[in-house]
């Protein structure tokens, strides 16, 4: 058998994706279930971060865009009757007006005033949800319905009214996003993104128009941060205000980062899905471990990893042939 | 009247608080050239380490701000001489994460020791001066003249001294300030000491005044840093200046408008980061 590069990419691939499909079935209980759900929402907004890393810009107000997609869908559902499956789109799509709004305004600014600038607009939405009345103030938004059933010709109705069920439409929007950001990445269009930061003003002068790359890239990581927030409202059928507050949009950067960035879409998957899986056991020994984790985590990976876990194998390899 | 007088005074008290800060944050960038996102964290350190002193171990007030400016300063040197020293070759990433980083850690640990509870020592001044027909606290009086003096006191220390001049050239150009035979290894701890004990300060004063809890250092910072950002860059005028902008137009604003105010502050940050990038009175600086 000759394994070329490509075939052994391609069976990781197929492997991670059974794995994904699978696990509900392998581990049934509701709880882990649930689990499973916050590791997926969080391995779709590190693919977000990593995606707008990729212009150079260090985003620390993912969340806010979260919390965009959330309330859209919600009030959508409460006010209007809208279904919650066209409120996953409705989320995304005000999520992605929203960046691009902010996004055509903000995005011809470079560095670390973005990454200041980011955070202060997640400060805004974050206040605005918690004081205006007609989002629910600092009580949130509380009976959100849930996804009603489906009836597919030929299979009957599917209810999905547990962990288990929900687990699946999560892992949808994971795969859409998943594939979308990987294709993204390795077009052509990705390459312009990653040309960007390195030398912009010579991108410029070879006829790119940067802000119109930062844009779509700003938009399509906010348009999935936004379907991943409504997805989340009508899965818990809550919010609260308060869950959206910048430790958040902190550790989605230090679950970005422990990914890796040299691949946008397994990167996120990786530091989206092992870090909230270490969280949720420390959540049961004391809540308190979860901060200690997170921040030791970021230090030891700037440290040692800094490429993050995706540069292991190659890392690994290094070293061994040295010896 | 009195209700005028008062805002006037809360906003002094703000100010006072946020200044404090940013000069610190400023100094940082100036010199180190990082964002110091664990300055909000040295401040609730130095708070909950007078509470410690002065409520838990009843030691005077005074004495208990200059132990926690000890503790917190040595604090910073320790995070310096660990983390950001060895980072400063790398890019400005690494030590951006690695400071979110050791923020994080430093509020787990003090919600540990803490158990997590909100906390204040109580006023301690107690009393009212009547002026123009105002009742106002002598506490918070207080508060806003010692925050003056120190605030002066930094100011004519890196105007006028020996190595407040170093500091200047190097946050100016580092590699002719070494040339010229600055250390910079030592300015850079001398900065890092400074301004923590500058946040110890701050924390300080805020927790005979409010509550107190682990996780406030997270809000605080980012306040400071946007102060830092639309004083500009480097500027201890600016820091000043906007400092006082902004804790005024919050603490009036959440009078008399309530708690929307806050957004308010927030919509005009961006709007000067939009049209004036380098901010208020700042100089344009590179950063990646």
């Amino acid at each position: 058998m000759n394994f070329t590069k490509g075939t052994s990419k391609g069976i990781v691939l197929i492997v991670l994706i059974l794995v994904l499909m699978l696990l509900p079935v392998i581990f049934p209980n509701p709880a882990r279930i649930g689990m499973f759900i916050s590791c997926g929402v969080a391995s779709i907004l590190a693919m977000g971060w990593l995606m707008i890393l990729r212009i150079g810009c260090l985003s620390l107000g993912q969340v806010a865009f979260l919390a965009i997609g959330g309330y859209t869908s919600a009030l959508l559902a409460q006010k209007l009757g809208v279904s919650p499956w066209i409120g996953l789109l409705g989320g995304g799509v005000a999520s992605g007006l929203v960046a691009f709004g902010i996004g055509v305004v903000f995005l011809k600014v470079r560095g670390l005033s973005l990454s200041i600038i980011t955070f202060a607009f997640a400060e805004v939405v974050r206040l605005v949800f918690s004081t205006l009345g007609f989002f629910g103030g600092h009580g949130g938004i509380l009976e959100i319905p849930k996804f009603n059933p489906l009836t597919l010709p030929g299979w009957g109705t599917i209810q999905f009214d547990s962990p288990f069920s929900n687990y699946y439409i999560l892992l949808m929007i994971l795969f859409l996003c998943g594939i979308f950001m990987w294709r993204m990445d390795h077009s052509a269009l990705g390459r312009t993104f990653k040309s960007l930061p390195q030398n912009e003003d010579l991108a410029e002068s070879l006829g790119v128009y940067p802000l119109r790359y930062k844009v779509i890239n700003f938009v399509t990581a906010c348009f999935f941060a936004g379907v991943a927030g409504a997805f989340t409202a009508h899965y818990y059928g809550c919010l609260y205000p308060g869950s959206y507050s910048v430790h958040q949009s902190i550790i989605v950067q230090i679950q970005a980062t422990v990914g890796g960035a040299s691949s946008v879409a397994l990167g996120g998957l990786l530091g989206g899905f092992l870090m909230v899986m270490v969280e949720s056991w420390l959540l049961n020994v004391d809540a308190r471990w979860v901060f200690i984790f997170y921040g030791s985590v970021i230090i030891v990976v700037t440290f040692f990893l800094p490429d993050g876990l995706l540069s292991l194998p190659q890392k690994m390899k290094k070293v061994l042939n040295k010896t | 009247m009195t209700e005028l007088m008062q805002t006037i005074l809360n906003s002094l008290v703000l100010s006072a608080n946020y200044i404090l800060l940013a000069l610190g944050l400023s100094l940082i960038f100036g010199i180190l050239r990082v964002l110091n996102f664990a300055h909000g964290t040295f401040y609730i350190c130095g708070a909950y380490a007078v509470y410690a002193l002065a409520k838990m171990a009843g030691i005077n007030y005074f004495l208990a701000t200059l132990m926690a400016m000890g503790v917190v300063g040595g604090l910073g040197i320790l995070i310096e001489a660990v983390i950001l020293f060895p980072l400063a070759e790398k890019v400005k990433v690494a030590s951006l994460g690695a400071i979110l980083g050791v923020s994080m850690v430093l509020e787990g640990m003090l919600s540990f020791i803490f158990e997590g509870e909100d906390v204040t020592i109580g006023s301690y001044f107690k009393g009212t001066v009547s002026l123009m027909g105002a009742t106002l606290s002598v506490e918070r009086i207080m508060v806003v003249i010692l925050c003056g003096i120190i605030v002066l006191g930094l100011y004519l220390w890196i105007r006028k001294t020996r190595q407040g001049i170093a500091i200047r050239a190097l946050a100016e150009n580092p590699k002719v300030a070494s040339l010229q035979g600055i250390n910079t290894r030592s300015i850079r701890f001398l900065v890092m000491g400074i301004a923590s004990c500058l946040a110890a300060v701050a924390g300080a004063i805020v927790t005979p005044l409010f509550y107190i809890n682990p996780f406030m250092g997270g809000s605080i910072v980012f306040k400071a840093l946007l102060i830092v950002a639309v004083g500009g860059m480097g500027s201890i005028e600016g820091s000043i200046l906007a400092g006082l902008l902004i804790g005024f137009m919050e603490s009036i604003g959440v009078t008399y408008l309530g708690p929307i105010a806050e957004v308010a502050s927030f919509i005009v940050v961006i709007a000067i980061f939009l049209f004036r990038p380098r901010g208020l009175l700042g100089v344009e600086y590179e950063f990646h």
